[in-house]
Formats: structure tokens, sequence, C-alpha cells
């Protein structure tokens, strides 16, 4: 078997794992409902994409109408099959993804695909990465602006062309107009071309810009939208989750102090899995109930992946002794994640940091495959010959021992935290499918009025039918090790 | 056996992507099975019937099961969070153990009866887990002086 075939076998079957549990996870009613009901009265996507200028003066996000509008189509057209046209569309982009990700790594040989498989074990069980795929609002437009931002990326490393730039463009303008982090392509293009890809070109960057005021244009002058304030959304500070009320009183009068400090949160969050969505809960009042090997793991997990990436980024690459971190997988992520992170200002949350966390993950590949080659060197390397931890080979029989045994635990430790995301998605299938019960009367008022629901009384029935599973059932209670109750 | 270079480059190539593909095949089976049965091969577990879907805080399947199953019939029931092992429990009893009080009112709603005798075992069953919530809710129903001693707790 040759080591590519490997990488897409094991790419295959995480893309499996993931869409199927993504695809059992029933329709929410929160963020959900009231949208699926809103647009489905909207006689065409034209006018869905027109309310969807307008739904809000914070957020600018009519593609959001736009698609939730053509897979209501869809699902008409099938017999009102929401869940099944809804959550598959959530399954693929799921698998599209994670497919992706294993075609801008391109594993060529036995340490890439290895590496490869760590990669998608990072990838997978970054916090980060549950939040694209456990809710929907109805369709997770943080998993879109991952995968736009990817493709972005595999454009820019093509051969390029009229085609090539039309498509960055239109992916822009997507992204742009799906979430406001979905700018962040434009990021992702400006980082690939500085670091020399030409697949994106100078004209098409260009076009971006112009294309990046006239959001703006659209935004402000056109639309009169504001910036979020402190207090929108509630986020967390220091160990504590402060609630909207909480963060007005505290934070009203020095607003910058919350937005520097939810910057740099989410700037950390991805790289050490700790704040998260601001709040430093590895550092919380101890619970008896909830042992710290779940904190212990993703941060000792998260360390040891970022100090090889510290390590890589400072390396020199063979050819022209040039910085590792001026290569453009490096400087697309650190686009994405600043992007992301100042975007992020007003409040933290771990989904806005998604598609930073594909870019870490994809860091980690490359820097895992370097570190691969440098420890079963032969000889010294002449490329880095002052301030490497290996610029000389691992020689000694027990030195390799140690060395197999560390990459052996930290691996595993990270393939736990991915199967925690199974887990996780498992829950989340029970919790949406609880919501319609409890979000329903009588135990709470319904989400849209009885007169105006349309097709909430078949979505309630296929939720009910669908994703059964009961994560308290689960012996030994794995979820404490997971980090939840 | 001699670690030479080669074989260590085996090792470590092989120490890197073991756990990877193991959570590949593992998952893989296991999203093929759902894909295929609509049943995952792990961490997806499902009560067997309305009195464990009670115990479980799993309100839609004690929706769904309540359709089709008698909502007053005893049956053994797996609670980890509360239970060290299975027990004999109607579904209202397991609603209490379950320590949620929306869980009482919904197995009730669904058609569960709730004489004085059951509402005695009830209020103990929650005087006896001290779950505040439970407790306040069953006295709403009753608040008259509660005595347990011929009371068989079922469990």
């Amino acid at each position: 078997m040759k080591p590519g075939v490997l990488a897409w076998i094991v790419t295959a079957l995480f893309a499996i794992a993931v869409s199927a549990s993504v695809f059992r996870i029933p329709i929410q009613v929160s963020d959900s409902v009231e949208i699926l009901e809103v647009v489905d009265r909207e006689p065409s996507v034209a006018a869905a994409f027109a309310q969807g200028l307008h739904a809000s003066k914070t957020m600018l996000r009519p593609m959001r109408q736009v698609g939730t509008r053509l897979l209501l189509d869809v699902a008409h057209a099938t017999g009102d099959r929401y869940n099944a046209v809804f959550r598959g569309f959530h399954a693929a982009a799921a698998a599209l993804l994670i497919a992706l990700f294993t075609y801008v790594a391109r594993p060529r040989d036995w340490s890439g695909a290895a590496a490869l498989c760590f990669a998608l074990l990072v990838l997978t069980g970054l916090h980060t990465f549950g939040g694209m795929m456990r809710e929907a609002y109805p369709i997770n437009h943080f998993l879109l602006v991952a995968i736009y931002c990817l493709a972005a990326f595999a454009i820019a490393e093509s051969r390029g062309g009229v085609v090539a730039d039309i498509v960055a463009c239109t992916l822009f303008v997507i992204a742009s107009l799906t979430l406001e982090s979905g700018l962040v392509v434009f990021g992702v293009a400006v980082a690939a071309y500085v670091a020399g890809l030409r697949g994106i070109s100078r004209r098409a960057l260009v076009a971006m810009a112009i294309l990046a005021g006239g959001y703006l244009v659209l935004r402000v002058p056109l639309l009169h939208m504001t910036a979020n304030v402190v207090g929108e959304r509630q986020t967390g500070y220091g160990t504590e989750m402060l609630t909207t009320s909480e963060l007005r009183a505290r934070f009203g009068n020095v607003p910058w102090l919350l937005y520097g400090y939810t910057i740099l949160c989410s700037l950390l969050t991805v790289p050490l899995s700790q704040p998260v969505a601001g709040q430093w809960t590895a550092f919380a009042p101890w619970d008896p109930q909830a042992p710290p090997l779940f904190f212990l793991n993703d941060i000792g997990t998260s360390a040891v992946a970022t100090a090889v990436v510290v390590w890589y980024l400072w390396r020199r690459r063979p050819p022209d002794g040039r910085r590792r971190w001026r290569d453009a997988a490096p400087m697309a992520m650190g686009a994405v994640l600043v992007g992301s992170a100042i975007l992020s200002y007003a409040y933290a949350k771990s989904e806005i940091m998604s598609a930073a966390g594909v870019f870490y993950a994809l860091v980690v590949y490359l820097a895992v495959r370097e570190l691969v080659e440098v420890l079963v060197r032969l000889k010294p390397d002449p490329t880095n010959p002052v301030g490497s931890a290996f610029r000389h080979p691992v020689g000694s029989a027990f030195r390799r021992t140690i060395v197999l045994v560390l990459v052996l635990f930290v691996s595993t430790a990270w393939a736990w935290r991915a199967m925690g995301l199974q887990y996780r998605l498992q829950r989340g299938a029970f919790e949406a499918r609880s919501e319609w019960v409890l979000r329903m009367p009588p135990f709470n008022p319904p989400p849209v009025a009885a007169a105006e629901a349309r097709i909430t009384p078949r979505l309630r029935d296929e939720a009910l039918h669908r994703g059964r599973t009961n994560p308290y059932l689960l012996w030994p209670p794995y979820a404490r090790l997971w980090g939840e109750n | 056996m001699r670690l030479d270079a080669r074989r260590f480059r085996i090792l470590l190539t092989a120490a890197l992507a073991v756990p990877g593909v193991a959570v590949a095949l593992i998952t893989g089976a296991s999203g093929l099975s759902a894909w295929i049965f609509d049943r995952p091969l792990v961490l997806a577990p499902v009560p067997r019937n309305l009195s464990e879907a009670a115990g479980n805080r799993d309100v839609a399947d004690v929706v769904v099961m309540s359709e089709s199953a008698d909502s007053n019939e005893p049956e053994l029931a797996r609670i980890p969070l509360r239970l060290r092992e299975p027990a004999t429990l109607t579904p209202l009893q397991a609603a209490v153990i379950s320590e949620r009080a929306y869980m009482i009112r919904l197995v009730r709603d669904r058609g569960a009866r709730l004489d004085a005798d059951e509402l005695r075992t009830l209020r103990c069953i929650a005087q006896a887990r001290k779950d505040r919530g439970t407790i306040a809710y069953l006295t709403e129903l009753d608040a008259s002086p509660l005595n347990c001693e011929r009371v068989k707790a079922p469990f």
C-alpha cells in the first residue's frame, strides 16, 4: 500500500465517522426554528437574501438566509424531509472539510502519512472543531467559513488563472456575507501571496480589497449597521462566565479592557485549549465530581503540539534557509488566528476560532512531518546548524526508546481527545432531541406562535424519531473525562 | 532487539500513526453502522424501556416510548448516574431518581397514575435522595407529614 492511499483511507474513515454523528443530530429548536419559519414564508431566494440584510443591526449574514431557503426548497421537493436535507448538508460539509484538509496536506511518504494520522486527531480533537459540528443555526456557518478558508488556501496553492481568481473572489464574497469572520478569507489569500504562492493573483487580491471596501459601504452607510458592544452576549472573564448585565455593569465604562482581554483569550484558545470562550475553566474552583484529568489532557496535549509548532516555525527550510514561519501555511494560520480573534472582540466563542483551529492542525501536520524526518535523520542538519534542539540525530537506543514512548503517549492522548468529539456529538444529538420537549409547551413558550408554525410540528416529529442516544447511560462515566457531567 | 536507525524509523512512524488509525477504524466502523442501521457502535447507548428513559433524563424517549408502552409498568432500569445496580422501577419512580422535576411532570402527562401510595413512595425516594427540586415538586402535590416507615424503597 502506498502512503497516499493509507492517508486517504484514514481520511475517509474520519469523514464517515464525523459526518455520521453529525447527521444523527436533529435540527435544534434554539437558533433554528425561528429562522426556518421566517425564511419559509419568504417567496424566493432573493427575498430571503433581502430579509437577511435587515435581520439584525449588528450581524450582516444574508447568506445564512439564502442557504436556509435553498435547503428548504430541497426539503419541500423531497417530501418535507427537513432533517434529512439540513443534517445531510451539514454532514456533507463536515466530510468535505476533512477531505479538503488532507488534500491541502498532500502526504507523499510514510512520514507524511503518519503525520497526517496525527494531525487528523488534532483537527477533530480540538475544542474549536466540535463547535462546527455539534450545532447548526440551522446551517453551521462557522463550518462553511472554515471550508471557504481552506478552499482559498488550496486555490492559492494551485497554478492559478482567471478561473482560480474568480472562484477565490466568489468565495470571499460568500464567506463575508455568511459570517463576519468570513472576512478572514481575504487574510488567507494575502498571507498565501506574501508567502510566495501565486494561485490567487495580485489582480484578484486587489479585487478582493475592493469587495471588502464594498462590504464596509454596504454595512455602514447603506444598512446603518453598528458594531457589537459590551453586554450583547455573555462571555467569560477570568474563571467566571459573565451574564450580559454583569458585563455591562463591570465593563460599560471600560469596554477596551474587555475587548483586549477577549482578543487575547481568543488568540490563546487555539494553541493552548484554554481559556474556553474567555473563561479559564481549568482554573475554576475544584469540583470533586470532575477530575482534572480532562484539563490536564487538553492543556498538556495542546502544549506539546504547540511546542512542536513553535520549534518548526523557527527552523530554516532547506532550499533557501528562510524561516518556516514565512511559509504559506503558517502565514495563513497567523492571518486566520489574528483576524478571527479581532473579529470576536466583543465576546469570545470557540466557534469563531474554528477556522483558525483547522489551520493550526495543518501547521501541526507540517511540523510533525518535519520532526519525524529530523528524528530519523542519520547526519547532522546543515540548514539548521545553530539553535536547533535536534540538530544532531537521535543516536542511542536508549534515547530512541524514550522518543518512541513519548510520541506514542502524546499521540494516544490526542486520540482520546478525538474520541471525545464522538461523545460530544452523541450528546449533542441527545440535547437537541430533548429541546423538542423541554423548550416547547407545557415546559416553555413555543419558539414560534402556533398560528405561524407551518413546519414546526413536522420538525418536532422528525426530531423525536431520529438520533436516539443517551450519554447518561454510559458506564463508566466517560463524560467527566471529556469535561462534561 | 537492536533499535537501529531503520527499525527506529518504522517504529516512530507507527507510534505516531497507530492511535490515529485506531480511532479512524473504531469511529469509522461506528459511523458506517450509523449511516446504514442508524445505530452507532460506540458511545451511543439507548434506553431499553420507559423507566430507563425516565431515569436518565431522556424526555424525548419518554414521549416516543409512552405512545406504545404502559406508563405504569415497573421495569428493570439502568441509571448509572444514580444507582450502582439496575433496579425494577415504575417510570415515575425512575423519574424521581433522575432528580429532575420536569421528568415527573412529563411522565404524569404521558399517562402515569399517581395514587396516594405511589405519591408517598415517590416522596420517600426524593427524601432519601435529598433532592430539593423533586422534594419541592412532590410537596406541592402533597404537603402532609411524611412517614416512610413501611415504604419499601425500590433500590
